[in-house]
């Protein structure tokens, strides 16, 4: 027995050791921050969400004075990364960077043991692209094009979206309640593969953003038509697409991304980052890198910020009324 | 004689020695963050890629696609020397790679893995530069139908992979499929299994599960010897881990390389199938044509060799459709099209008129990454195959804890690590009974797809069955399904009655 | 025991597994309250519980042909365990187990030694230096790799926050 209770010992004095090596710093009364800053994906490795958060940390640290380190926490829709922040404490040091359709719509499909318009402060908004329809470019010109062939062919005309009520989803149930026609709703695991369906000629329409799988390139290209924009203008990028609104459906739907903090972070605190913040979306390297990945800044901030999602949320939960959906 | 013209400018830009000794760090970097079992390759390029950023184009794209070469070459080191597959695409690697490290030849079957990944990984880059367009459209034909059909046709290699019991074989694929139904149901949106938990919404994790099944049943397996067996040196030790592969063994495979080559970038060229589906493929087909079968599973080198050259051939497919229609074909090809965008290239049908400059430099980068991958790796390959001379009660510990970590990063979960161990326990009493692990991952990790796949195709087709035959692809998958389970029926009752009269 | 013994021994628990899921698991699914109207007319292949049925049902025969196959078996082999080695099971999936719930608690870097030390020395090895050495080497090894390389978090203790 004694041995066993001497390499015990022995090992939690090894344990001891080791952790001297990495202890924290003893806190000098330093501007925050003073140590790295977590910020939660709640999304899975390499999607949009992932790709941008990693170019924002890349740059920010030396405007920030201390390094961003992204923890990926994906699953469930992101409810699991979201709920993770709210465990945390409301120090400054754990961030979330999520988007539209982590506060907007997944909280009024699924159960979730937080308030995404209360419990949360809306940072920073980073980027945001509108959503958009596309098509075959030989299918169909415009929406309008598009909801007579539906009313003339009444649940036949196939979209495939990225998810059982997701982004593309609740947006066609919009039109569907808007125009008053009917798709064949074929749910596909993710935004790509139903682009790609899309292009093989399997489904008729599906929904994307601009950089999804080289949509713009292919509208330029006239491979795809963009049937409509859920903008409240029309974009510069592609001028000749009008708008949802425009054709009749009242649907505006950007999906943006960015950072949030738990309710409670101290607001000095919070404007350290925005102030960083602000600096990284004027930052050249910045600004080449999102122009490349195709997703131009787009910075927002405080009340105008919680405004935009407090409008998206809203107009979500009355498309899930209308429709009949309710939480699990 | 344009197209010289563009090939010589763009070798100039871009074929630097910088661009190739590039290409050298990122299959170096690949291989060794691909022998860390938990960082999966789509993680690793994902932390990698914003360091390409800062790396002029000529140095960015070429250090990642070493990186996505190393990656697929790596994880197969950890399946061979501690059964754990880095990859669900190592996992066909692993059954026949682990015994062969247990026998004392770690060496050979890292050396095997390593060469036929190099030509698969070759096969598929020159059809890349030959054939893309076409292949890539082709792809594109591929809807949920012929998805479903193609899936089902994976699931029918399962049969040739069962072992001495095909009940037993079968029940492990069907607790495989239990276990992938766990989750949302895309089409319906129905939670199925979750039990309220909402981490397991989105299915259990494929890395919890295979580091589960495979490594840490391994640990429990280990911890059963005798301490005086674990506390000293393993008795193949002194092989050092084994003799280097030989050129008549080499030889024995030659089809098989070329066969599962040829599979694996067919099967990687359809955007959305993934490598584990074509490293399954490429096993059970090499097992059913293969002169010597029942040493797969036991240790054959041509088990390693069909399943690695799967997998590296997927490497050079996967980019296929991603370069020239600007379609991803996976998770990893994503982030490199991403890199791809940040450095100014547009994938996509004009990628050539573009650049085609450049995109000729960056396919002679790609075929040279593949001599670099033999050499570097054939130098870093007694430096792994050494592991198996520590001891098992250090190592046994040492692969427990990287393994758990493996885990835990892999969602940031602490649950995925008590899944994980579960798992393990799970697997270790499938061993005791003798119930092949390997189904269990090919059905687990198919069966989703097949599903999802079959209700778009219904949802698509309005209820009509008949889509599945009078579709001439997916009707010829079918076929094939059955004709592999006819054949491969007429051999099993031979064998099967040979085990009852012994 | 024999080997037979547990190859029954398992096909008769996947049976009654099978009757447990088939009358209590099964009926966990929470079906679509999202639209329940659309549930309704869907065709039965298409609804959630299509595919697990069919699984089930496939299961339950062949965890009887397993059964029927260990019974008529002439294997005699006995299985190589015993309560000494299968003690050292439990113990390492045991310990495993104090280890995950203690990580939050003391973190990655002061926990992990302990949890190495332990193993090793339950696997007989009693050299000092190898156990110290792996013991701390391995932990900040990973640590290395994973934080300072990769930027991953490994688990934080509580006690440090």
């Amino acid at each position: 027995m004694t041995n066993l209770r001497f390499s015990i010992s022995a090992a939690i004095g090894a344990g001891l050791l080791a952790s001297v090596a990495v202890a924290p710093p003893v806190a000098a009364a330093e501007k925050f921050p003073t140590k790295p800053i977590r910020v939660i994906v709640p999304t899975g490795p390499g999607g949009s969400t992932d790709v941008t958060s990693r170019l924002v940390a890349s740059v920010i640290h030396t405007y920030l004075g201390q390094p961003m380190i992204i923890q990926l926490k994906g699953g469930a829709a992101g409810t699991i990364g979201m709920a993770a922040t709210m465990a945390a404490k409301a120090d400054g040091y754990t961030l979330v960077f999520g988007t539209g359709n982590h506060t907007s719509i997944v909280p009024h499909v699924r159960k979730v043991t937080y308030d995404s318009l209360n419990d949360f402060i809306p940072v920073f908004k980073v980027n945001n692209d509108p959503y958009l329809i596309i098509s075959k470019s030989d299918k169909f010109k415009n929406m309008k094009d598009l909801i007579a062939a539906m009313k003339a062919n009444p649940g036949k005309i196939s979209f495939g979206s990225n998810g059982l009520y997701g982004n593309g989803h609740s947006m066609i149930l919009k039109i569907e309640l808007d125009a008053g026609v009917k798709f064949k709703h074929v749910p596909f695991k993710g935004g790509g593969p139903a682009i790609r369906a899309m292009l093989g000629g399997h489904i008729d329409t599906a929904g994307g953003l601009f950089a999804s799988a080289g949509t713009l390139g292919r509208y330029k290209r006239g491979e795809v038509n963009i049937l409509g924009i859920a903008a409240a203008e029309r974009s510069k990028l592609v001028p000749k697409v009008a708008t949802f609104r425009e054709q009749g459906v009242n649907f505006v739907y950007q999906l943006w991304r960015g950072f949030m903090a738990k309710k409670g972070t101290p607001q000095d605190r919070i404007d350290i980052i925005v102030a960083a913040l602000h600096k990284t979306m004027k930052d050249k390297t910045f600004l080449r890198l999102m122009k490349a990945v195709g997703s131009p800044p787009n910075p927002l901030d405080g009340a105008e910020f919680k405004n935009m999602i407090l409008a998206e949320h809203k107009q979500f939960g009355e498309i899930f009324k209308q429709v009949g959906v309710k939480k699990k | 004689m344009e197209i010289v013209d563009q090939i010589l400018q763009g070798m100039s830009l871009y074929f630097t020695m910088k661009a190739v000794l590039m290409v050298a760090i990122g299959v170096a970097a690949g291989i060794l963050v691909g022998a860390i079992p938990g960082i999966s390759g789509v993680m690793a390029t994902a932390i990698l890629v914003p360091f390409s950023f800062f790396m002029p184009p000529t140095e960015g794209i070429p250090f990642l696609l070493g990186l996505h070469k190393g990656a697929l070459f790596g994880d197969s080191i950890p399946a061979i020397l501690i059964n754990t597959p880095g990859q669900p695409a190592a996992a066909a690697t692993a059954l026949d790679g682990y015994p062969l490290a247990q026998q004392g030849k770690a060496k050979s079957a890292i050396q095997m893995a390593l060469v036929s990944s190099t030509i698969g990984d070759t096969f598929s880059d020159i059809v890349l530069i030959l054939a893309a367009l076409p292949l890539a459209l082709l792809a594109l034909k591929f809807g949920p139908a012929e998805f479903f059909a193609l899936m089902v046709m994976g699931l029918t290699i399962i049969g040739g992979i069962t072992g001495s019991s095909a009940a037993k074989g079968i029940l492990s694929a069907l607790i495989g499929l239990m276990i992938g139904l766990i989750g949302f149901d895309a089409v319906t949106g129905a939670e199925r299994y979750t039990f309220g938990i909402p981490s397991l919404q989105g299915g259990i994790g494929t890395i919890p599960l295979m580091i589960g099944l495979f490594a840490i049943s391994e640990v429990l397996m280990q911890a059963e010897k005798k301490n005086s067996i674990l506390s000293v040196r393993p008795k193949t030790a002194h092989l050092k881990g084994g003799k280097n592969l030989e050129l008549k063994e080499l030889r024995f495979s030659a089809r098989t390389i070329l066969r599962s080559s040829i599979l694996g970038t067919i099967i990687g060229a359809i955007p959305g199938t993934g490598a584990a589906i074509a490293t399954f493929i490429g096993y059970g087909a090499a097992k059913r044509a293969s002169k010597k079968p029942e040493e797969f599973g036991k240790g054959s080198l041509e088990g390693v060799a069909a399943s690695e050259a799967a997998n590296s051939a997927v490497a050079g497919a996967d980019l296929i459709p991603t370069l020239t229609l600007g379609i991803p074909g996976s998770a990893t090809a994503a982030i490199l099209m991403g890199a791809f965008l940040a450095q100014g290239l547009r994938p996509g049908p004009d990628l050539f008129e573009s650049s085609g400059s450049t995109m000729y430099a960056i396919f002679a980068l790609l075929l040279i990454g593949n001599p670099i991958m033999m050499v570097i790796g054939w130098i870093l390959t007694p430096v792994f195959a050494r592991v198996v001379t520590i001891r098992q009660a250090l190592l046994v510990p040492g692969v427990l804890i990287l393994c758990l970590m493996g885990v835990y990063v892999f969602q940031g979960s602490l649950g995925d690590i008590k899944l994980a161990l579960i798992v393990g326990v799970f697997g270790y009493f499938l061993r005791k009974v003798d119930i092949p692990l390997a189904p269990l991952v090919i059905a687990f990790i198919i069966t989703p797809i097949a599903e999802r796949s079959m209700k778009q195709a219904l949802i698509l087709s309005d209820g009509d069955f008949s889509v599945f035959i009078t579709r001439p692809i997916s009707a010829g998958f079918l076929l094939l399904a059955v004709a592999i389970l006819v054949f491969g029926f007429r051999r099993n009752p031979t064998r099967s009655q040979n085990d009852h009269d012994s | 025991m024999k080997f037979r013994t547990t190859e029954i021994a398992t096909g008769v628990s996947f049976l009654i597994f099978s009757l447990v899921y088939v009358f209590y698991i099964t009926p966990n699914f929470v079906t679509n309250p999202l639209n329940d109207a659309s549930m309704q007319t869907m065709a039965w292949t298409l609804r959630p519980e299509a595919l697990p049925s069919l699984n089930i049902g496939v299961f339950v025969v062949f965890s009887l042909v397993m059964t029927y196959q260990a019974i008529r078996s002439r294997n005699e082999t006995l299985l190589d365990l015993n309560i000494r080695s299968f003690g050292k099971v439990i113990f390492v999936v045991i310990w495993s187990f104090i280890y995950t719930f203690l990580l939050p608690i003391f973190g990655f870097l002061l926990i992990s030694p302990v949890f190495m030390a332990v193993l090793i020395l339950a696997f007989g090895l009693r050299n000092w230096m190898f156990v110290l050495g792996v013991s701390i080497l391995m932990p900040v090894f990973l640590d290395t790799v994973f934080f300072q390389t990769f930027q991953i978090i490994l688990p934080e203790g509580a006690l440090w926050k």
